[in-house]
Order: structure tokens, then sequence, then C-alpha cells
């Protein structure tokens, strides 16, 4: 695997599912959506607790099965 | 996801869809000789439970058709986008039954003296029930706010003149951006000089407040590698100011906004404030354009207004919240994830999360559905622009005048009428069919000068005359556009009803008190300086806006 394929959207550790993301952020579909452009595809790291952009990368990265 | 595939897996591109649907086939209908506007109404005024019947009766079929064809669609969309179509459809019937609920409430004489219109009503509704009772998963799978609203703004976009965008749109982006800047930094300054919070944690805050509400506390969250909590505390902040400044903002500019008279036409007449205090509808969109959050909760606000004042504060608001600020979203995320990356993070930890975030986000991040409200327009706009050259508009010389401001029956004799010198040539009577005409679009000017000779009864006929003249006016508006606006206002309420029954306040106020009073003093900067900027440095454009 290249380091340009290991990235956090084919990481295990990345929630990039719009459901789990409005999961995860209680108050989010008051006014905002997962399902919209603004979040589009970014997604929550739930080893750093961090929301990213899935182009990054680190350490931990796991591939996605 | 492949490209194509993406067209088909956001709200926002189904927002487009389904609004630009709405208006080609209004379109159609109108071109085929006919008109969507009897299949799609709303609840009208009544006082007894027999007036509320007979309209109930009236308008069933098309309560039907608006329920039946937004919910194929919004069914339509779910499937595609993965998500679960039944628990959606249960779930929209009783909101959509919510909604027409809440539009027969609104038109209940009591609520009409109360001065309480559908938006604000399905709010406070909404919220009642919402924190009463937390809502099952099949009626919370159809609570879309930003869903509704995004259809309601392309919907918009088919009733906004595109010369508007034109003339105050570069106003709008001005007053907006010096509003956004200012709430950004005074956030952020806050948060991380005065109460020693996370710089990044203060960018989340202050995009939430100076730009887009939740939304662009996500859009930054995610650029400038936020941590969950961070987000989390800046959606509770960010909603919980939101809702309290739609009741601040709706009843402050309702007290602000003189009574509308009536104009020369018989309809509307545009409201000059006097007072250091007043403002015009318009004047009042805008100012809630600079000073709210969220789309969907500024939308509550100037909905309310616009049952009683029309559609200049819409029209305001859209200007500056959807084209002063939405759409800069992705240029903001694009600018803090470099400072992020040069300025916040701890340097050479190849533990965390590391990269630089491409320029490409800054079309990423963008609110397509903001391509819909423009397509609209412009749509809109050419078909306004085929107004037949030679039309001949023609009134009754006995008939009733309506407008939404007058009503009046009148018999008018115009055998002895002197017809202006200058008019004569496009100004006909005929006596033997009953009728007058005039050539060509009649202008307030020519109608001011018709009337200076005519009795109480000509003048109610030549205002008819003057409406019939205008094509726009007299055809297209009731023919296309006012069903575009019904679904609109079901768009509207729908959405308006959403953020009411989403809402549970003690999962939200979960927040600390260092970033609440961190957002608290930017609205304390923001709210009176859009007043300001509103109401004084360009009020020559807000004012001129009908
Ligand atoms: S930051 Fe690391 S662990 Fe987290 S999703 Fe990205 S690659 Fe995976």
């Amino acid at each position: 695997m290249t380091t340009s394929e290991r990235v956090c959207r084919r990481c295990r550790y990345f929630v990039d599912d719009p459901h789990a993301v409005e999961q995860a952020f209680v108050g989010l579909t008051i006014l905002s959506s997962a399902w919209g452009d603004t979040r589009g595809n970014q997604g929550l790291c739930i080893v750093h607790q961090q929301f990213l952009t899935p182009k990054l990368t680190c350490n931990h990265f796991t591939i996605r099965r | 996801m492949k490209r194509g595939l993406n067209l088909f897996k956001t709200e926002d591109y189904w927002a487009i869809w389904l609004g630009l649907l709405v208006i080609v086939i209004a379109v159609a209908f109108f071109w085929s000789g006919s008109t969507l506007k009897p299949w799609v109404v709303k609840p009208g005024s009544w006082s007894t439970l027999a007036e509320l019947g007979s309209d109930f009766a009236k308008h069933a079929g098309g309560y039907v058709a608006i329920l039946f064809g937004f919910g194929a669609v919004f069914a339509l969309s779910m499937k595609v986008m993965g998500r679960d179509v039944r628990q959606f459809l249960l779930g929209f019937v009783v909101l959509f039954a919510g909604a027409l609920a809440i539009f027969y409430l609104a038109g209940w004489s009591i609520m009409q003296k109360a001065d309480l219109g559908a938006p604000l009503l399905a709010l406070l509704v909404g919220l009642v029930i919402g924190n009463i009772k937390a809502m099952p998963h099949w009626i919370a799978a159809s609570l879309r706010t930003e869903y509704y609203i995004k259809t309601g703004i392309v919907l918009l976009g088919a009733t906004l003149p595109l010369t508007l965008i034109a003339e105050a749109g570069p106003i709008a982006f001005l007053q907006a951006t010096i509003v956004s800047v200012t709430t950004w930094l005074t956030i952020y300054l806050a948060a991380t000089r005065l109460f020693k919070l996370d710089p990044r944690f203060g960018a989340v805050l202050g995009t939430g407040g100076a730009v887009c509400g939740v939304s662009g506390s996500i859009a930054i969250g995610g650029a400038v590698r936020a941590d969950k909590d961070h987000i989390a505390i800046g959606i509770g902040v960010v909603s919980v100011w939101a809702i309290v400044m739609i009741f601040t903002l709706a009843i402050l500019t309702k007290m602000m906004i003189p009574l509308p008279t009536v104009g020369i036409a018989g309809t509307p007449a545009q409201v000059t404030p006097t007072g250091a205090w007043e403002l015009s509808p318009a004047e009042a969109g805008a100012w809630v354009g600079t000073s709210e959050y969220a789309d969907a909760a500024g939308f509550a606000v100037v909905a309310e207004i616009a049952e009683e004042h029309g559609d200049a504060a819409i029209y305001a608001f859209t200007l500056m919240k959807v084209i002063g600020r939405d759409i800069w979203i992705g240029i903001w995320a694009f600018v803090l994830s470099i400072v992020s990356v040069v300025y916040w993070e701890k340097k050479d930890d190849v533990n965390s999360p590391h990269g630089r975030v491409a320029a490409t986000v800054i079309w990423e991040r963008f609110p397509k559905f903001v391509l819909g409200f423009f397509a609209a327009t412009i749509l809109m706009s050419i078909i306004a622009a085929q107004a037949p050259e030679d039309r001949r508009g023609m009134a009754p010389m006995k008939g009733t005048f309506k407008s939404k401001a007058q009503k009046a029956n009148y018999d008018a004799d115009f055998s002895s009428f002197v017809v202006p010198q200058n008019l004569a040539d496009r100004f006909i009577i005929d006596t033997g069919s009953g009728t007058i005409s005039f050539v060509g679009k009649m202008s307030l000017p020519d109608l001011r000068e018709i009337l200076k000779t005519a009795n109480s009864d000509q003048a109610w006929a030549l205002k008819s005359l003057h409406h019939e003249s205008d094509w726009y006016e007299s055809v297209l508006l009731p023919k296309v556009i006012d069903p575009i606006k019904t679904l609109r206002s079901w768009a509207f309420v729908l959405c308006f009803l959403c953020i009411g029954l989403s809402t549970r306040f003690r999962d939200l106020m979960t927040f600390g008190l260092k970033p609440f009073w961190a957002f608290t003093i930017g609205v304390i900067v923001n709210v009176p300086l859009g007043f300001i900027l509103t109401t004084k440095v360009f009020v020559d454009y807000w004012r001129g806006l009908q």
C-alpha cells in the first residue's frame, strides 16, 4: 500500500457514515445535517477523537475491511 | 465516491432536483394553458368550526397531492442516500399532518389577532412537544430540518428577481463580510485570550457565530482537526443561541416595522420608516441576515415577518445570509486549515493526524443547494422576460377590485371620461363590451395621470386595469409563482416544526460557561453592529429593496 493510500478515508478508525456522524453529535440535526455538503466527506477519528478531513493520516492507520 | 453518484448522495443536490422539478412542472402546466394552483393549497383563515370544516373539505384534495408529491420525492431521495424509507415515510406523514394543523392554528382568527404566524407557531409547538417527550425513532427519521430549508430556498430562487441579486448582492456581500470577520475575531479572541480555550475550539465557535451556524462549526471543525467534544459543545452553544435569537429578533423586528399602508394602485405600499427605531421589512431581513446563525433559524424570523409585510424581508435575508455569508464557508475552511497547520498544531508528531488540506476543500464545502437557488432565479427571470410586447390588459367597467390590501365592488361609467392626451392611443374604452383596456404595461405615473379625472368607481376600474396590464402580476404570478410560493411555505413550516421537535434543551445545555460566554460576547458585538450597518451605513440599499 502506498503512502497516499494510507489515509483516514481508508482507515477502520474513521467514522464517516452520515448516520453514525449524526449519532455521535447530539443536536447536529436541529439546524444542520450530516447528509449535507458542508459536512461532506469529513468524519470522526475514534482513536484521536478528532473531526477530520479524509485525506490525512497517522501512525495508527489500519486498513478498513 | 464517483462524481456522478455524488449528484444523488447529499441533501444539497436532492434539494436542487426537487426544487427544480417543482418549478419545471409549474412552468409546464402554465405553457399547456393550465396552472398548478388548484392542487397547491394551504389553509385559509377561519373563526368558526364550520368555516374550518368547509375550508378543509375544499382543500383536502390539494393536501393529499402535496403530501404524495413531496413524500414521493423525499422518499426516493432517502432510498438513494441509503436510509430507511419506511421509517421516513411513517414519520413524514405525521410531520405533514402536524404542519397542516399548524397552518390551521395560524389561520384561526384568535391567533391572527395575537399576531402569531405559522412559522413561529410551528417552532413554539414543536419546542413544547419536543421538550416534553423525545421523538420516537420513526418520527426522528423524518426530522430533516436542513433538507426542508434547502428545498425551500431553491423554490425561493424562482420568486426572487435576478436583478435584485445583481443590484443588492455586492452590498450584501460587503456588509456580511464586515460582520462575519468582526464577529469571528471577537469570538475567537474572547475564547482564546480571555478564557484560554484551545485556538481550534475558538475557530469552531467563531465560525458558528460568524458564517453559517452549526454547519459552519462542522465544516471548520474538520478543516482545523478540532476535538470531537469541542464540536459537540459548538453545536450546543450555537443551537441554543440560534433559537433564542429567533424569538428575540422576531419580537423586535415585528415591533419595529410600521404597519403597511395602501399605495396608489390599491396594493400594499412600501413602508417608509420615520423614527430611529423603525425598520422597513427589507432592513429587518438584512439585520436578521447578519445576526442569525443558521439559515433555518433566520428563515423562521423572516418568514414570520413576511406573513404581514410581504417577501422583502425574505429577499434581504437571503441576499445577506445565503449569498453574503454561507457560500464563503469553503474559503474560511481552506484559510483556517492553513492557519491551523502553521500555528495551532503540534509539529513533528506522526502519531497525530497530519497532512495538508487541499484547495479543493473550497468546492467540497460549498453548499451546493445555492446553485439550485441561482438556477431557479435565472430560469424564472428568463420566463418573466417573455411578456408579450403587444399585450392588451383588459378590465370590466363593473366588477370587484381585489388586492392583498383592498377589496371593493364598483360600477363605473366611462361614457364621458376624459383620457389624458399622452395616453389616448393606448387607453381604449369599449362601452359596447363594457370593458376598458390598455396597450402595454401601465406604469404607476400612467395610472396617476389617468386617475386625476376619475371618480371613485372609475378609480377602482382603473386600478383593476393597471393590474391586468402587467403580464407578470396578472398572469405569471398567480399561475406560476404563487403555487411555487405556497410549496415554499410548506417546506418552511415543515422545517420550523422539525427545529422545535428535534430540540431538547436538556441534551444541548451540557457546555461549560467559558465557551458560552465567548460566544455571547460575539452576540453582543454582532447584533448592534448588524443593526447599525443595516439602518445607518447601507440604509439606502435596504430601504430601496421591495
Ligand atoms: S487519524 Fe490515523 S487513526 Fe485516525 S482515522 Fe486517520 S489514519 Fe486512522
